[in-house]
């Protein structure tokens, strides 16, 4: 009785929607993870493939979710669980598509001197492109918001790799800018 | 560098977001994304599984049917040599000349075998005259269809018994006395007028 109490005191409710829909299984909760992550999760997939590739995995991402909801752990990032089943159906549909996508790459163009430049749009877009795989997930997902820990629990790598990419994602893209202002 | 990579950091904040903002969801298509829970996809998989199971059913008649069709092709079509009871073979030898024969089939020998048999056991008298003397007796019946070899040892063992007649010759008209197991038992010469087989 006093436990009870206690709980309806002092606990917290459950904000984890994801949580509450493993639990459950009602509807609204995955309709409130649709409209607080749908879109973050769409900029996530087109950034690293195209609009309609990134519409197809959004709505597998779901139907995943739907059938694979009793693995969710309340424990765990709700958003960085659900990035983590996207990238994996996003990789699943490039191999299946035989498109090569080089996941260990750590590729730094040179070793130059930094470079200043003017940020401009397009070439800002068209250099952040110019990444490899690995090295523009590891920029969009930290501007996405996650911790370097939800990053290697999405992309499951080890932190050091992580940490190179984003390093290695950054000199590239201050290297491409340079030369483009330059140019 | 350091202004340099704060100036990044500012860049970066500020593209992603505009980048996001550029590919965004629509409300149609953040709808749409909804619409699998409202549908309910597991109606979807068992539809699914639905019509995987008609195929499969309609897969399995199709391959019944195809046995049947071919079991009846082989029923009509194929030889089974026990079915007839002659068989002609025509053929060439190796000289080159024609060559034709007629065989029974064993099965038919040996039903006829098994019921010579019966008849042989069966029977507990047989008459027939000695038509050929060596070591053995040769005695033909009457019909001239059924030949009797008896061999030295069984005449020695019915002279021993008293069961064979003495003063048999070639040509005599003789009756053999058999058990219930087809043996000959007793071995006698027929009375002198009964020279034929038909008295």
């Amino acid at each position: 009785m006093l436990m009870s109490i206690k709980t309806w005191l002092f606990d917290k409710p459950n904000t984890d929607c994801l949580a509450q829909y493993a639990k459950t299984g009602d509807n609204r909760y995955l309709n409130q993870l649709v409209a607080q992550y749908g879109n973050d999760l769409y900029h996530y997939l087109v950034t690293q493939s195209d609009k309609d590739l990134a519409l197809d995995i959004c709505q597998q991402t779901w139907l995943k979710v739907i059938d694979k909801r009793d693995f969710y752990n309340d424990q765990n990032n709700p958003k960085a669980w659900l990035f983590r089943l996207a990238r994996n159906l996003l990789i699943d549909e490039f191999r299946k598509q035989q498109k090569f996508v080089e996941l260990e790459d750590n590729q730094l163009f040179s070793e130059s001197q930094d470079a200043s430049y003017h940020y401009d749009y397009e070439a800002f877009d068209k250099a952040l492109m110019a990444l490899s795989f690995v090295q523009r997930e590891a920029l969009t997902l930290q501007q996405e918001g996650f911790s370097l820990d939800d990053i290697v629990a999405i992309t499951q790598s080890n932190p050091e790799t992580i940490k190179t990419r984003l390093r290695y994602a950054r000199q590239n893209l201050k290297q491409q800018l340079g030369g483009l202002h330059e140019a | 560098m350091k202004r340099n990579d704060e100036q990044l950091d500012t860049d970066l904040k500020a593209h992603f977001q505009k980048r996001k903002a550029e590919h965004s969801l629509s409300s149609d298509e953040l709808s749409h994304m909804q619409k699998p829970q409202s549908a309910t996809p597991r109606p979807q998989r068992f539809l699914g599984l639905q019509m995987t199971g008609v195929f499969a059913a309609l897969a399995i008649l199709g391959f019944v049917m195809l046995q049947y069709n071919n079991r009846e092709l082989t029923d009509v079509y194929a030889v089974d040599l026990s079915n007839y009871q002659w068989l002609e073979v025509h053929e060439l030898d190796a000289k080159g000349s024609y060559v034709s024969n007629l065989k029974q089939q064993k099965q038919n020998l040996d039903a006829n075998y098994q019921q010579a048999l019966a008849n042989h056991q069966a029977r507990t008298s047989f008459t027939g005259r000695l038509v050929s003397v060596d070591n053995d007796w040769y005695i033909a019946d009457c019909e001239q269809n059924v030949i009797v070899q008896i061999k030295q040892s069984l005449l020695e063992e019915l002279q021993k018994h008293g069961t064979l007649d003495t003063h048999i010759h070639q040509g005599d008209l003789l009756a053999l006395d058999q058990n219930k197991q087809g043996q000959i038992i007793a071995l006698k010469q027929l009375t002198h007028e009964a020279k034929n087989c038909e008295a």
